[in-house]
């Protein structure tokens, strides 16, 4: 939205603050300047003010952010929106590289901003305004690093109600933080004065003045509820009297004083439109049933009443922040039942306009399971493809009243979140609450319910690969549509191969390449593990052009592989490994490996594992080849039928070459039977396959385990390792 | 796993603790009034001069940190929060 990337217009009766004004000015030589106060402190008014005094020597770039902007993509994308009016080269490069790898915002996207910015020479000021609402981690930490890697003729300006995760001790203890705080935007008794001669209230006194300066703090959003107050007083001086005489707390005055001041159907429409983050006359019209919304919103606006405009051109106003708390307050407390009906007009409303995601917030905001659903998974494909997983997590993580966690689609979508952040188990967890509802009934994709589930299973195989191999059997048989055939021979295709079987998995996945269209994880999926079929048939030429070609197709689309789309990559290095551009390999493969162990222990995971040590024992490097192959190993120990892959971790194995046999100077430490479980540990068998080595159960060998671990003061079976190769326990490297 | 009865969260880490609940004690500046009360999550509201108290339990951290939100948005002034 436009009126997101511009100063809002400056209201009227702003008071002129040319000191506060001199001190953002000379935050230009700090890293950071920084204007923090609760709401209604005159943050963005005394901004706009900066804007507006310098707009003939200085460029604003500006981004008001909103509730769902603490998504990285999202707030990167609309910051570098804001320097693109301002610097035409910024963006070229590095938005694109944003959509392809959502996840390495720092090193991947920030080194291609900054090159964008040396171009350019005018002085920029980048204000993020609200930042509060955007402050979480994955967005903190690079722009930490955004701020102390920018070029010298960039000012960094954030507005917040409350001190963000960034490093301000540091940058204080270096003089390199400029800091305006409640404490300097109040007005002073001179400032308060001014104040009511432009809101057109004149005649106190100075006593009264500084009884109301003191009563207020020369908080100006206080001040501007008492002008409105004081305007249809008959006696000023007895109102002063009360009002500074008084404890009420201000949301008390809004909603009882000020609220009887306004006619009931000025009253109606503003608790009604008090849902809305934003208002302009059309939506106003949609949510509260009336007509001539435009019209009022111009009168509040010449009234000096509750809303200022965000632009130049009268149609998008908002709310001054505390008058909308206290308005969604009374509408609360006066009529909770009308709430939900406003969030479901303002959603149809936003949905009608294209605007989905705020549709969306409307929809969950209504606690309205049906629009819901149909909103978010209307989304789901479009968003995941473009890597904003952390838009869908979101709105999932609220939907929470009853029974919409019961919902079965909404929890294919929540499935599907988690599947993409290689989390199968809880995708698991999810499908097992979808697969409760009705098999035959047809979601809003138009697809049977029990369909969707099984095409999911055979995705992110939450239980075991024979259990995923079942649901993506059914799910081919019961595909409604070339491209849900398509989408399902893709999960086939993968079971298939799981469970040993490539010369079947090659037919599923080339006929699965066939149909499938649009989807590029999917497409990535099929790619990749048809590249590796070909790997293993001894084609890595054929095996690299069909992985980079869903590669390919993905950073063209500028869209992020993830969860089953990172297979491509899989494929990718497994075909370089074979080809010798070991280097290359071990980067794409390193990659495929730091996705899947941000979730949880996955079959993707181990398998990555497993062609790591491939690729680094080629490479000579048989230390760091084991260390992946145990690494694989404790991972297949935690997930329910692995298929394939142990066969494929003990066929690597036995490439790798076998340890020492060095038995001496730990007989006093490790017992004879720990030291041989020891050594077998160290051959990266799994549990099971060492218990059947030594003829004993599974739980005799923890047993040793445990005692070996703790002698060696080891948590992991690798910290064991390398505690026992430092000890001389076991050799150092190979032979 | 029987969803329909308990509306259990499959992701875990979610439990709106209906058996445990968080004893909390707010102190406000400034008297506030008693049409608020029902905005305040079933926590009840006692006015001394000067200042409001609210007290009561809550379901977990997370409802206290909306709460605290809510309040600072107001522009409510907070004087002290216990728990427990």
């Amino acid at each position: 939205m436009r009126s997101k990337l511009q100063p809002p217009t400056l209201p009227r009766e702003s008071v002129p603050r040319p000191r506060l004004l001199d001190e953002l000015r000379w935050g230009k030589s700090s890293a950071l300047t920084l204007v923090c106060a609760p709401p209604g402190y005159g943050k963005t008014t005394l901004l706009s003010q900066w804007a507006e005094a310098d707009a003939g020597t200085t460029r604003f770039a500006w981004v008001t952010l909103d509730e769902g902007d603490a998504d990285p993509v999202r707030f990167w994308t609309y910051l570098v929106s804001a320097l693109a009016t301002m610097t035409a080269s910024a963006g070229r490069r590095s938005l694109p590289a944003l959509g392809r790898h959502p996840e390495r915002i720092t090193a991947e996207f920030l080194p291609l901003l900054m090159e964008e910015l040396e171009e350019g020479g005018q002085d920029l000021v980048l204000v993020l305004e609200d930042y509060h609402r955007a402050d979480c981690p994955p967005v903190t930490e690079p722009l930490a690093s955004f701020i102390e890697r920018r070029p010298q003729r960039l000012q960094v300006v954030l507005s917040t109600r409350s001190d963000p995760h960034l490093p301000l001790g540091r940058w204080r203890a270096n003089g390199q933080l400029t800091e305006i705080r409640a404490d300097r935007l109040q007005f002073s008794e001179r400032e308060v004065g001014e104040f009511f001669d432009r809101t057109g209230i004149d005649g106190l006194s100075r006593a009264e003045l500084g009884q109301l300066t003191v009563r207020t703090d020369g908080w100006p959003s206080v001040l501007r509820l008492a002008a409105i107050l004081l305007r249809s007083q008959s006696d000023r001086g007895e109102f002063v009297q009360a009002f500074a005489g008084s404890t009420r707390q201000v949301a008390d005055y809004l909603t009882t004083d000020v609220l009887q001041t306004v006619s009931p159907a000025i009253r109606s429409f503003l608790l009604g439109t008090s849902v809305l983050p934003r208002l302009c006359g059309p939506l106003c019209d949609a949510v509260t049933g009336t007509e001539h919304s435009a019209a009022t919103l111009r009168e509040l606006d010449r009234a000096n009443l509750f809303i200022s405009p965000l632009d130049g051109d009268g149609r998008w106003y908002r709310y001054h922040q505390l008058f909308a708390e206290a308005l969604r307050l009374e509408l609360e407390i006066t009529e909770p039942h009308l709430v939900s009906g406003l969030h479901t007009r303002a959603c149809l409303w936003f949905e009608r306009e294209g605007d989905l995601e705020s549709a969306t917030e409307h929809a969950i905001a209504a606690h309205d399971t049906g629009l819901c659903r149909r909103l978010i998974l209307r989304q789901l494909q479009p968003l995941v493809g473009s890597g904003h997983l952390a838009t869908i997590e979101r709105w999932l993580a609220r939907l929470s009243w009853p029974g919409v966690l019961s919902d079965p689609e909404l929890a294919t979508a929540r499935a599907t979140a988690a599947g993409q952040r290689s989390r199968p188990d809880e995708a698991g967890r999810w499908l097992d609450v979808a697969a409760e509802g009705p098999r035959d009934d047809l979601t809003s994709a138009g697809v049977p319910l029990g369909y969707g589930v099984d095409l999911l299973r055979s995705f992110f195989l939450p239980g075991s690969i024979s259990s995923a191999h079942e649901a993506a059997r059914r799910a081919v048989a019961e595909a409604p549509g070339p491209l849900w055939r398509g989408a399902a021979l893709a999960g086939l295709g993968q079971c298939r191969y799981l469970l040993g079987d490539p010369d079947g998995a090659a037919e599923a996945l080339r006929e699965a390449l066939t149909l499938i269209r649009g989807d590029l994880n999917m497409l990535a999926l099929a790619s990749g593990y048809l590249a590796l079929v070909e790997c293993d048939q001894g084609n890595p030429r054929q095996a690299e052009r069909i992985a980079r070609r869903a590669v390919d197709a993905a950073e063209s689309a500028e869209s992020a592989l993830s969860g089953i789309g990172v297979m491509a990559h899989t494929g990718l290095g497994a075909a370089l490994t074979a080809q010798g551009r070991l280097a290359e390999a071990d980067d794409r493969l390193g990659f495929v490996v730091g996705l899947h162990k941000a979730g949880s222990p996955s079959i993707w995971l181990a398998h990555a594992l497993i062609l790591l040590a491939d690729c680094r024992n080629h490479a000579g490097g048989a230390e760091r080849a084991r260390e992946a192959l145990e690494e694989a190993t404790d991972t297949l120990d935690q997930i329910p039928g692995p298929g394939i892959v142990p066969e494929l971790a003990a066929a690597m194995r036995g490439r790798l070459l076998a340890p020492g046999r060095r038995a001496a100077a730990y007989g006093q430490e490790l017992s004879e039977r720990e030291a041989v479980v020891l050594r077998l540990l160290a051959t990266g068998l799994s549990l099971r396959e060492i218990a059947a080595q030594l003829y004993v159960s599974p739980n005799t060998v923890k047993t040793h385990i445990r005692a070996t671990y703790r002698k060696l003061g080891a948590g992991t079976r690798a910290q064991a390792l390398h505690r026992a190769r430092d000890l001389g326990l076991l050799p150092r490297s190979p032979g | 796993m029987s969803i329909r009865t308990g509306d259990a969260h499959p992701s875990g880490g979610h439990d709106h603790g209906h058996m445990t609940g968080l004893p909390c004690r707010i102190l406000l500046e400034g008297e506030v009034s008693d049409r608020f009360e029902p905005a305040f999550h079933g926590l009840s509201l006692h006015r001394h001069p000067g200042c409001t108290e609210l007290s009561g339990t809550l379901a977990d951290q997370s409802q206290l940190q909306r709460l605290l939100n809510r309040l600072f948005d107001l522009g409510m002034q907070v004087i002290s929060v216990r728990t427990g």
